[in-house]
């Protein structure tokens, strides 16, 4: 005979899946711009709306988007955190993500920034505070992904 | 004739970490809503229709309810519905009973928050397909780090400081160990709470993995409100609203902008004119405790900025005259969509004079919150008020 036990009884179950997804065209578009070192964004005919990520239609006043414009690569990081504790099959901590406003758009743009020693707690985030102008830095191999951008570097503070 | 709609009964079970837990999901489920029917007096067999939430791949099975369903010893005629709205699932399903009861489609609905978050075996892999996949999600940003933004701005913006947050940590775990139902409580260590994981959040101000199940019995006034033989909490407002799906549709981090709108159009619903002076008793989600003063602020009950004196002076605290999170709130037990109900299930407790944790003596109203999705994409809120039968 068995002991009786009311502890919790565990099986594993596990599903492997694997998912394609499908940019469409305004985020096709967006990633090959990237892939060349470009960075487009969508202008709305209606509003003058511009998007980055760029989207086909506008979500202020649900017109159709077809104006297209290059953006210099630079902007405004508006808020930023210090990843020190990250996950599983993510990058290695420490690592910055911020929410940057590209000159001349009127969205955020989710990145990392890099440029910045994390080692200080402190110090970082002095230096990652909200206003601080940032560049992107191309990745050197670039596949038509959001990662074409490596990260966005904090400018040297002016002299 | 429109009736009223009113919680009746609540049921929770003890939450406890993942590995603890011997029930299996059903049975949880099962345990939740019999203590929901007890205490509202009510007999399964008069249910008319059961809500339970899902979150859509946190299970090894999807669609909860399937197997939950079946498992409460309702009629088989009884009606099914199933609610996935990702994050803030359980916000939503006393909303959707109040609308059915309203609407006189049914009379006595049962609501069912199950235990969503100890399935998967890394909580944290499902979570991140929570975050926009192809624009936002290889950029190494998890549940937290989303959470982070919010706090990172309303700080540099207002000048609030890592102690102002973790003052509110500490009140929230005090709050916890009056509430038996609670994961998290100030046993918690204080080196423990003190490691950095997203600035500005530290480990205590983010919440746990629990498990748990909440149930509730709502229904028709005039049917069940003299059957419970105690308070019945009627709700008055009930609303929901939504925020774009990618982060940077946010622009401005340091505020809930869709939240101020939706607690507009709750106080309107519910006639609440000075939320400051009218609530008796609140409850706000706060899986990082720092959305605690910003969700305050954006629900009017003080002005942008100020939550944080409020909390200095007390009157957030348990006596004073605002007390927000006397459950300990998310902060310290996250169940999923039975945390996501909790905080309805908590304002019920206290407008029946029965609060799980320390009561607010003489309570008449109380606002509870839900949020969750991608970047707190979805909120809900619910006002409720004590009626006595
Ligand atoms: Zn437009």
């Amino acid at each position: 005979m068995s002991e009786t036990s009311t502890a919790a009884l565990i099986h594993d179950v596990r599903w492997e899946i694997d998912y394609r997804v499908r940019l469409g065209r305004a985020w096709s578009r967006f990633m090959r711009g990237l892939r060349d070192r470009k960075l487009l964004a969508s202008t709305c005919d209606h509003c003058d709306r511009t998007y980055l990520p760029p989207q086909s239609y506008c979500e202020a006043c649900y017109e159709p988007i077809t104006r297209w414009q290059e953006c210099e690569p630079v902007g405004t990081l508006r808020t930023a955190t210090i990843v020190y504790q990250g996950f599983d099959g993510g990058p290695q901590a420490p690592y910055a993500v911020g929410a940057i406003e590209i000159d001349g758009t009127h969205s955020l743009l989710m990145h990392f920034v890099g440029g910045v020693d994390l080692s200080d707690v402190d110090a970082a985030r002095k230096a990652l505070r909200g206003g601080v102008r940032v560049r992107a830095v191309w990745a050197d191999e670039r596949t038509a992904a959001i990662t074409d951008i490596a990260h966005f570097a904090v400018a040297p503070a002016q002299p | 004739m429109r009736d009223h709609a009113v919680i009746a009964g609540v049921g929770f079970t003890e939450a406890t970490s993942p590995r603890r837990q011997e029930l299996s999901k059903n049975e949880l489920c099962r345990l939740a809503v019999d203590r929901a029917l007890e205490h509202a007096g009510c007999d399964r067999r008069d249910i008319d229709v059961v809500i339970i939430g899902d979150i859509a791949g946190f299970e090894a099975s999807s669609v909860a309810a399937r197997t939950i369903a079946p498992a409460l010893g309702l009629p088989p005629y009884t009606t099914v519905l199933p609610i996935c709205t990702g994050g803030t699932t359980g916000g939503h399903l006393p909303n959707q009973a109040a609308a059915l009861i309203r609407a006189g489609f049914a009379q006595r609905v049962l609501c069912v928050a199950p235990n969503t978050f100890d399935g998967p075996v890394d909580l944290q892999a499902v979570i991140n397909t929570n975050s926009p996949m192809v624009m936002e999600q290889p950029l190494g940003m998890g549940a937290v780090h989303m959470g982070a933004f919010f706090p990172a701005a309303y700080q540099e913006r207002y000048g609030v400081t890592d102690a102002d947050f973790e003052l509110l940590a500490t009140k929230n775990r005090e709050n916890a160990d009056h509430n038996p139902f609670a994961h998290v409580t100030s046993a918690l260590s204080a080196e423990h709470a003190a490691r950095m994981v997203s600035t500005p959040l530290r480990l205590g101000m983010v919440c746990p993995v629990s498990s748990g199940a909440i149930a509730l019995v709502v229904g028709a006034e005039s049917v069940v409100g003299g059957q419970a033989g105690h308070p019945v909490a009627r709700i008055t407002a009930a609303q929901s609203i939504s925020d774009g799906y990618l982060g940077g549709k946010r622009r401005d981090f340091s505020t809930f902008e869709v939240v101020e709108v939706m607690a507009r159009r709750a106080y309107r619903e519910a006639q609440v004119v000075d939320p400051r002076s009218e609530f008796d008793v609140v409850e706000l989600f706060n899986p990082y405790a720092p959305m605690e003063f910003m969700l305050m602020e954006a629900f009017g009950l003080c002005p942008y900025g100020g939550a944080p004196e409020l909390l200095r002076k007390g009157v957030t605290r348990y006596g004073g005259d605002l007390p927000v999170n006397l459950s300990g709130g998310i902060q310290c037990t996250n169940p999923g969509v039975a945390g996501q109900i909790s905080p309805v299930a908590h304002i019920a407790t206290q407008l029946m004079g029965q609060a799980t944790a320390r009561q607010v003596e003489g309570a008449r109203r109380g606002l509870a919150h839900s949020t969750g999705g991608t970047f707190f994409q979805f909120h809900t809120a619910t006002v409720l008020e004590r009626v006595d039968l």
